[in-house]
């Protein structure tokens, strides 16, 4: 028949594509190996040797196991990022919930409020959680001035202040990691199981939460990971016990000049880091990060796992009749839209709160402030080195974000066609520098830059961010090919296109959201980037957050609030400008 | 390196293809000039230090010497970049101020060249501020302050300030052992010129009483003015001229200069750098005492060349930990035994914190 | 076609389902216009028209996926309006299977007994039985991506008939399947349904479908009902030009009425059938392929040129141009003489095969 013979040449081409596919990989693999495996690896091969005599010496770990700080200190990372990874998951779902059922055109807003904390800085952020939180800060004077609290409540300095600040910063991550999962889930099957007689209760529990499950966990794994490498936040906002390992790498390096130990340390949070993604890719599949359906468990798991969820689903029925009988059903519908409305304004507060500190008459970042005045905007444009700094933030963002997206959206492309049993390794090999806390990676790459002469260049600079982007934009983009029809592709080939032809005319246009979205993931990874900025731009070539953190070490004062108000109003208008070209592009 | 750069002459792209270069020729563009003398370039720690050394240091040099200065700012803690600098041979800064500590782990792995001038040749400069591979030009003191509006009862020292009893009030202190571990001591009755060797168990006793109450750790300078001035904390140790930022915009508090340890920062060069001659030229220039009395209008910090004074307002001298009523308050840090002692008392340190 | 259930023609004994002004506004835009209709028990309906006209509207209302509007749901005498889904006793099979797809196929099957609270040993029984109904027994334990398309529609079947639900609603459910493996599954539907007994609404556009299943159709148009009656009735009484020319081949001729017993059209005045009502505004004569003859038996013909002949084995079908380009379709027999392609022909019928329509 002529259907078999068709389909025969079709696995035929199929399989010739495959094979050639999977050499769009080939530059970013070797990207990566140049600027992120080779250094980190040198760095770590450090640590096994003795720097006065050059020998092989493991006495660097000899040390750590002499103590027991360091495993401590790992435990505490360990506990940090986790509870983050937790509470990210716990305001991020219902929230990416509730904007994945909004309409198209709205959501789309709204995920621009969700973004603010993406594109203000980190630093200014944690500073305006100092505002909010400190004893004599915001909440403090409300609760206290309205005689709710007659002490201060202890917000700051502890476990609590370092959690606000770190999931805040990773919420979005979470929601933007969880969203195309559950825009995947096809909700007649909701509808579904309610007509078999499902209770609302039971058809989310058993149904949608089941499976929306990849995208929480590959938002716990990702928004985890990230929270590993955190230093800022727990020094700013953490107390006497809120030590993360990322801190005591950077006094190695920086303070006392011992890599070897840095090296060792690294090694040490590298190994815990991997060991947690082994554990991940057992249970879910590391494929899942990227949006793939996950494995299906093995016969008791799966049992308990469904046995759980129904025990849940139970027990959120009752919830729900309870608050149904307490607030009634037009009260109940409101849960969801309040509690994520809460939710925005969490994220939104920081940055709302820097734009009257910009305009303060003070010297300090204070709240609220004395008066106001533009002195603040005019040190800033005054100041070349606040606008050079800005200006090659921009430019360094753009090109790192073009060439992310190029290797990201090579590499996705490759992966999607081809099913050879390399393509899981090198999606990790890809995902890795999102493992390997950013210190590292910046150290590292100093080494290198230094001896081939990238130090204090700007192309040094689009590299080292180039290299932290590609996970974001490879994800971003193995997400939206996957969704993507490959006949299509087939289609334009049968109709005369030519391999560059087909990508230009076809496919490029039909995943050009994606490519968006990839482009502002690599772009805001590059413009909020301060660790390979320390490193790379050798205080010559200052990006805008090097500047900030130069500012913030040693007077702080509210040019840096004018500055993120500036930075702020740009990048909104870049935003709308992306979201306008999205949509014409789906429209 | 050749010491003109508006000319690509072969070797200089040479050391380019070599990598060696980019920095330094990035460098005469960035300042948008392209005169032919040389350029240096110098690392400071930034932020008010940039105009307070342009005013005082980099543009009288320029105008006495005819090269340009181009200064950047460097990192808290410069050491690292240092290191690889001096390594991989690629020269981004001819001078980089430094602290005593970092002066004495480049040292110990060789990462400095001379200064080319002596004790000496420069009397009058404190003689700590000195060595063959090193000149300080701003003494910097870790004292501790206190809200006037808050404490009523002023603490004059720091046997005082750990009495949490008779001064109540909530305190910070520095999430680091160095100077930690010397103010425990002092306020354990240890006198000021008997510190070193300092006896660190007896230190953590100290510590482990005051441990309850202390509310916040701090970790950068930048964070104890804003601990200060925004009330967070009612006193804390710290370094003068941030503490001193703060009273300067209107916060209500007094710094004790009682049995405060002061410190030194100034200019070191990197192993081999291309420029040192005229580096060297610009280190000695940093010691002349009007220059550093120019610093002094806009940075609290002090002169090491003590002659400064002669032309420093007393109003001003009053808040400047060298001018002779503060400094004979004060003992200097030992950063000789620091830099033996700092990895293995770190490591103390940091576990005493988490228990 | 021979059903257990009630016969086409029969009144309904007694109504399993009745929909009462049941209306759905979104904005500004209608999606159901206030529509009335009675379901016997055991009986099969099917809602026929193009897309977006107001059929799966219709359906998502009676099973309370979509608040209505306006309206009342009766199932069983009681007012079901404000009732939540899944209290309904209502099944609904979808048009894409809508599958869970990290269920097996059993885990599928047994979901509704489950949700139902049913004892395990009972669900067993149920699935087992349900599965060899539908004859997949050795699928059991694989999981729907692992099933071709009609299995999973047989899975789909299975789930809705497995706890036996008092009406089942079918949301196209055979539109992704080929047209072989349609044909084999209306047979399969009309099986189930003529075994369980279970009173079905079913949703299609596909006509010769609605033909070829249903006791009733309920015909709909820019959302509201056209017509509703047994496939006879609306293949060969349509009410409207719309249903004539949805159900089945019909050649229309639009025209004014003479005020007597005729209808003056572009290709001639033409006898109405003798006892039509009178006509509306825009009366036409519907006259369909097979009722045409070569000739002019009563008068009533027209006159075109063949352009297209095409060959269907029982039947041979000639699609002739009339003299203003409109096409006509003829159906011969296997023993009429066949004209030749570009052939002028004259085709007639008797008036009372004509059906005048509003």
């Amino acid at each position: 028949m002529s259907m078999a013979a068709t389909s025969g040449t079709m696995r035929e081409r199929a399989r010739g594509f495959r094979f050639g596919a999977l050499w769009l990989a080939v530059p970013g693999l070797l990207f990566l190996a140049v600027f992120f495996a080779w250094p980190v690896a040198q760095l770590l091969g450090l640590s096994l040797f003795d720097p006065d005599s050059g020998k092989a010496s493991i006495a660097t770990y000899e040390r750590i196991a002499a103590t027991d700080v360091y495993l401590r200190v790992l435990g505490i990372t360990f506990r940090i990022a986790g509870y983050t990874a937790l509470y990210s998951l716990l305001i991020g779902y219902p929230l990416a919930y509730w904007l994945s059922r909004l309409p198209d055109l709205y959501r789309g807003r709204m995920l621009l409020f969700v973004m603010v904390p993406f594109w203000t800085s980190y630093l200014v952020k944690t500073f305006a959680w100092m505002i909010v939180l400190g004893r004599s800060g915001i909440i403090n004077s409300l609760a206290m001035g309205s005689g709710i609290v007659d002490q201060p409540l202890p917000l700051l300095h502890n476990e609590f202040g370092v959690m606000v600040g770190m999931v805040h910063a990773m919420v979005p991550l979470a929601v933007m990691t969880m969203l195309p999962v559950m825009a995947g889930i096809d909700r007649r099957l909701v509808q579904a199981a309610q007509t078999l007689g499902a209770s609302p209760a039971h058809a989310f529990w058993l149904i949608y939460f089941k499976l929306s499950l990849p995208g929480v966990a590959a938002a716990g794994l990702l928004v985890f990971i990230s929270s590993l490498g955190f230093f800022i936040v727990p020094a700013f906002l953490g107390g006497r016990r809120e030590t993360m390992l990322a801190q005591l790498i950077i006094t190695q390096v920086q303070e006392l000049l011992n890599w070897p130990f840095a090296g060792a340390l690294a090694a040490m949070m590298l190994a815990a880091a991997l060991v947690s993604c082994w554990v991940y890719d057992r249970v879910f599949g590391l494929s899942t990060v990227a949006g793939g359906s996950a494995q299906v468990g093995a016969g008791r798991i799966r049992d308990l796992g469904l046995a759980i969820l129904a025990q849940v689903a139970k027990l959120a029925g009752g919830v729900s009749a309870l608050m149904q009988g307490l607030i009634g059903r037009r009260g109940s519908a409101l849960v969801l839209p309040v509690f994520s409305w809460l939710a925005i304004a969490f994220l939104v507060l920081p940055t709302l709160l820097v734009i009257p500190l910009a305009f303060t008459s003070s010297q300090f970042l204070e709240f609220p402030p004395p008066g106001y005045g533009l002195s603040w905007f005019r040190t800033y444009f005054e100041s070349p080195l606040w606008i050079q700094a800005t200006i090659r933030s921009f430019l360094v963002a753009f090109a790192t974000a073009i060439a992310a997206t190029a290797i990201g959206g090579f590499t996705a492309l490759a992966l999607a066609n081809s099913r050879t049993r390399w393509s899981g390794l090198i999606f990790a090999f890809f995902l890795a520098p999102m493992i390997v806390p950013r210190i590292i990676i910046a150290v590292g790459l100093f080494y290198l830059f230094a001896r081939i002469g990238l130090v204090a260049t700007d192309l040094g600079l689009v590299i080292g961010h180039t290299v932290l982007a590609i996970p974001f934009t490879l994800v971003t983009m193995a997400a939206v090919l996957k969704g993507y029809d490959q006949r299509l592709d087939q289609a334009a080939a049968t109709l005369g296109a030519n391999r560059l032809r087909t990508l230009t005319g076809v496919t490029v246009p039909l995943v050009k959201g994606g490519l968006v979205a990839a482009f502002l993931f690599a772009f805001i990874t590059s413009f909020d980037e301060l660790s390979i900025a320390i490193f790379v731009s050798g205080g010559v070539k200052t990006t805008l957050p090097k500047q900030m953190w130069d500012d913030m070490i040693l007077q702080l004062n509210p040019t840096l609030a004018a500055v993120s108000v500036v930075v702020f109003i740009v990048v909104t208008l870049m935003l709308l400008v992306a979201e306008r070209f999205r949509s014409s592009s789906s429209s | 390196m050749t010491t003109t750069t508006t000319r690509p002459t072969r070797r200089a792209l040479l050391q380019l293809a070599g990598g060696a270069a980019a920095g330094a020729l990035a460098a005469p563009y960035l300042a948008g000039t392209a005169r032919a003398a040389t350029q240096i370039i110098v690392a400071d720690p930034g932020g008010p230090f940039g105009p307070a050394f342009r005013k005082a240091f980099y543009d009288p040099f320029e105008k006495a010497t005819g090269n340009k200065v181009v200064n950047v700012a460097r990192e808290a803690e410069p050491t690292a970049q240092f290191k690889a600098m001096v390594e991989t041979k690629s020269y981004t800064w001819d001078v980089c101020t430094l602290t005593l500590s970092a002066r004495d782990i480049l040292a110990g792995q060789g990462l400095l060249d001379p200064i080319g001038f002596t004790h000496a040749d420069v009397p009058k400069l404190m003689p700590e501020a000195i060595s063959p591979l090193y000149m300080g030009t701003d003494v910097y003191s870790t004292v501790f302050a206190y809200r006037t509006d808050r404490v009523k009862n002023a603490p004059a020292s720091w046997a005082d300030f750990f009495n949490v009893e008779k001064f109540p009030g909530r305190r910070a202190l520095r999430k680091n052992p160095i100077d930690t571990i010397e103010q425990a001591l002092l306020a354990d009755g240890v006198p000021l010129d008997k510190l070193y060797p300092l006896d660190v168990d007896r230190a953590f006793k100290v510590l482990d009483k005051i441990k309850p109450h202390v509310a916040v750790w701090w970790t950068g300078g930048a964070q104890s003015t804003q601990l200060l001035q925004s009330g967070e904390v009612d006193m804390l140790p710290g370094w003068n001229a941030r503490l001193q930022a703060a009273i300067d915009g209107g916060t209500p508090a007094r710094i004790v200069w009682n049995q405060g340890l002061y410190s030194i920062e100034g200019w070191g060069l990197p192993k081999g750098g291309p420029k040192a001659d005229v580096a060297r030229q610009f280190v000695r220039f940093c010691s002349d005492p009007k220059a550093q009395a120019l610093f002094t209008e806009i940075l609290a910090y002090g002169p090491t060349n003590l002659d400064a004074y002669q032309t420093i307002p007393a109003e001003r001298a009053k808040v400047l930990p060298t001018s002779p009523e503060n400094l004979k308050q004060m003992a200097i840090a030992d950063e000789a035994w620091w830099s033996a002692n700092r990895a293995k008392v770190s490591e103390r340190f940091n576990a005493w914190l988490l228990t | 076609m021979t059903t257990t259930a009630a016969k086409p023609d029969a009144k309904p004994m007694q109504a399993k389902l009745v929909i009462e002004g049941l209306c759905k506004r979104y904005g500004a835009t209608t999606a159901l216009e206030p529509s009335s209709l009675s379901v016997a028990e055991g009986e099969f309906l099917t809602l026929l028209g193009p897309s977006g006209s107001g059929k799966t509207t219709l359906l998502q209302l009676i099973c309370g996926l979509v608040d209505a509007s306006e309206g009342r749901v009766v199932i069983d005498g009681r007012d079901q309006s404000r009732m939540p889904v899944h209290q309904r006793d209502i099944g609904l099979v979808f048009q894409h299977y809508a599958l869970f797809p990290h269920l097996t196929v059993t885990e599928n099957i047994a979901f509704p007994l489950k949700m139902r609270g049913r004892p395990a040993s009972e669900i067993a029984r149920r699935v087992a039985d349900t599965l060899a109904m539908v004859h997949l027994g050795h699928l059991a334990k694989r999981f729907p991506r692992e099933l071709s398309g009609g299995q999973q529609q047989r899975v789909a079947l299975a789930r809705c008939f497995v706890y036996q639900p008092s009406i089942i609603l079918m949301d196209e459910p055979l539109g992704a399947l080929d047209k072989k493996l349609r044909e084999h599954m209306q047979i399969e539907i009309k099986r189930l349904h003529r075994e369980s007994g279970a009173t079905i609404v079913y949703v299609t556009h596909d006509q010769e479908e609605a033909l070829a299943m249903s006791d009733r159709i309920c015909l709909m148009n820019h959302a509201k009902i056209e017509q509703l009656g047994t496939p006879r009735e609306i293949y060969e009484r349509p009410r409207t030009a719309f249903a004539a020319d949805f159900i089945g081949i019909s050649n229309i001729f639009r025209g004014r009425w003479d005020g007597n017993g005729s209808l003056e059209t572009a290709h001639g005045r033409f006898a109405l059938p003798v006892n039509a009502a009178s006509p509306g505004a825009e009366p036409a004569l519907v006259v369909r392929p097979e009722h045409l003859r070569l000739g002019a038996p009563d008068g009533n013909a027209v006159t075109g040129r063949v352009s297209e002949i095409v060959y269907a084995g029982s039947e041979t079908r000639v699609i002739a141009t009339l003299s203003d380009g409109a096409p006509l379709v003829l159906r011969l027999g296997p023993d009429d003489a066949v004209p030749a392609i570009h052939d002028q022909i004259v085709a007639g019928w008797a008036r009372d095969r004509a059906v005048l329509v509003a």
